[in-house]
């Protein structure tokens, strides 16, 4: 990588480079469970759902620490969800956002779960 | 004098930081599922599970392609798991990975950390045969 004046790019550049890249990766962890006492079974890929709950977890701290319910457990006693299947994305506007939130530490994540109330 | 020309110098770097760091954080998708013809319950949280897989799944390109595509259910089938729950995290090391390749070799590859816990069906006589994955796996 060279700077527009043909030399090479100093180190400390680099390392803020570097540094950028590392918040901009970020962390985050979301649990796929349900709540205790309730029987859910997974939907496989091609089932179908007749709920669709989509939701934005928002961390703090680069993923240290979620802000927002980073868990199932709620949608799926909320909605008496019987089945389940639940997809984790960072989609396009996740990472849009997140480019400019994680200099602050702040990341998100989407969390799809689909399923069928009992 | 000095001043305009360096902001359109500054211009592209400025650009070009930001588009790496829209590549490193990544676009990804880790859905879960049951293996076809399977019966998986998820498991609630606390509740013991005698197998645990830690893996990390790798995507290339900022998350567009998968490169191993190994997604829970490919474990849930192989452990023939009947009772599973799942943690999909993105680590300090995940993060240091994707940094760090994307810092030596730009090509964005991204790896997510991937934890899946449960219990396989239990071995007695009324314990229900596992169905064969219909995929040969």
């Amino acid at each position: 990588m060279k700077e527009g004046g043909g030399g090479v790019i100093r180190p400390w550049r680099r390392t803020i480079v570097a540094l950028g890249l590392l918040l901009a990766a970020g962390c985050g962890t979301v649990h796929i469970e349900v709540p205790p006492g309730h029987t859910v079974t997974m939907l496989d890929q091609d089932q179908p759902a007749s709920v669709r709950i989509e939701r934005h977890v928002w961390f703090a701290l680069w993923g240290g620490e979620p802000l927002s319910d980073n868990s199932t457990l709620a949608d799926i006693r909320e909605h008496h969800l019987t089945q389940v299947r639940v997809i984790v994305v960072q989609g396009f506007w996740d990472t849009v956002i997140n480019t400019v939130t994680c200099y602050f530490s702040f990341v998100r994540r989407t969390v799809i779960i689909e399923g069928n109330p009992g | 004098m000095t001043g305009p020309p360096r902001r359109r110098r500054r211009r592209p770097i400025l650009v070009a930081s930001l588009s790496l760091s829209l590549l490193t954080a990544g676009c990804f998708t880790i859905p879960t599922y049951a293996p076809y013809g399977e019966s998986v319950k998820l498991l609630p949280p606390g509740q013991p599970a005698q197998v645990r897989r830690v893996y990390r799944t790798w995507f290339i390109l900022g998350g567009l392609f998968p490169l191993d595509n190994t997604m829970p259910a490919e474990i849930i089938a192989q452990e023939k798991l009947t009772e599973a729950r799942v943690i999909v995290q993105d680590t300090v090391e995940d993060a240091g990975i994707a940094a760090a390749l994307t810092f030596i070799l730009p090509i964005f590859i991204l790896p997510q950390t991937v934890v899946v816990e449960g219990n396989r069906a239990p071995v007695d006589s009324k314990a229900k045969p596992i169905v064969a994955d219909p995929r040969g796996q």
